[in-house]
């Protein structure tokens, strides 16, 4: 509240917005007043902290475990198509390299028009 | 020190923090929301994910700013994603009840707050920090992760659409008369 009052002093308000400033003050420092807030004891927030350690690790397994499933699948599938059908893997690596290529260029002509 | 011991995992060190600064932050999150009960959802939500991001906290400011800024992207995210289903009704009805609340704790009501009710979130939280909690334009700004020229803006015409609420609600009372 105080540091509000010398932000104030320290800026240039509209004389009309004054009163509307200091109403929204004395309502809000009512809501601050009231004891609508209960605060409960240490070991509530122990809990709490202690279940979300516990989600925080539940997540990282499972998000660990989708991250190498889905790696040993792409490896697998490059190394299936590398050894079996050669043709195939080597077409897509040509398609990937011609795409990045295009795009990339089609993206350097769109940046120069543009200036 | 109490931070520090946080960071490197102690629970009660969590748990004395969140204790000291949780009627700050439940209290700030009603004035933002004016909605207890989402107040006390939000401030759960805001602790933990205060715990998943304790390592990025780097003292820059202080930890209960720390914390509203973490719930106060919270609550704009949540917003956001209910945007479609949220009725200006529904709003009104939010802050009815704390409205009722507070009066039936024999607690003062003013009129101002129905006005800040009344005016869209993103409005509304820069005015609180800054003409409340005397935060400047350029913490707004880095909390809601915006430039402190549209806070600035935000905030004045906040404070127009405030003011005119207002007047309406003198000139409806006048005629009830």
């Amino acid at each position: 509240m105080t540091k509000q009052r010398d932000l104030r002093d320290n800026e240039q308000i509209d004389e009309g917005l004054f009163e509307v400033i200091k109403e929204i003050e004395l309502g809000l420092e009512s809501v601050e007043k009231s004891d609508l807030v209960y605060t409960p004891n240490i070991e509530w927030f122990e809990n709490l902290v202690v279940e979300e350690k516990k989600n925080i690790r539940k997540k990282l397994i499972f998000d660990v475990t989708l991250f190498t499933l889905v790696a040993m699948l792409v490896l697998s599938t490059i190394l299936f198509a590398l050894y079996s059908i050669p043709v195939v893997f080597f077409t897509i690596q040509g398609l990937v390299t011609i795409f990045i290529a295009v795009y990339f260029t089609i993206q350097h002509v769109k940046q120069v028009k543009e200036t | 020190m109490l931070i520090q011991s946080a960071k490197s995992g102690d629970k009660r060190a969590f748990a004395t923090l969140f204790q000291h600064n949780y009627p700050f932050l439940v209290k700030y999150l009603i004035k933002v929301t004016l909605n207890p009960d989402l107040s006390e959802e939000l401030a759960q939500e805001t602790m933990a994910r205060c715990i998943e991001k304790i390592h990025l906290y780097q003292y820059k400011s202080k930890f209960s700013s720390w914390l509203i800024s973490i719930a106060t992207n919270l609550y704009i995210d949540q917003q956001r994603r209910k945007k479609r289903e949220k009725s200006w009704q529904q709003e009104e009805e939010n802050f009815r009840k704390l409205k009722w609340q507070m009066e039936s704790r024999n607690e003062e009501w003013n009129d101002a707050l129905s006005a800040l009710g009344k005016i869209a979130n993103d409005v509304r939280i820069p005015i609180i920090l800054r003409h409340y909690y005397g935060y400047s334009y350029d913490e707004i700004g880095e909390m809601m992760k915006l430039s402190p020229g549209t806070i600035k803006s935000r905030v004045h015409n906040g404070l127009l659409a405030v003011r005119k609420e207002l007047r309406l609600n003198d000139e409806t009372e006048r005629l009830e008369r």
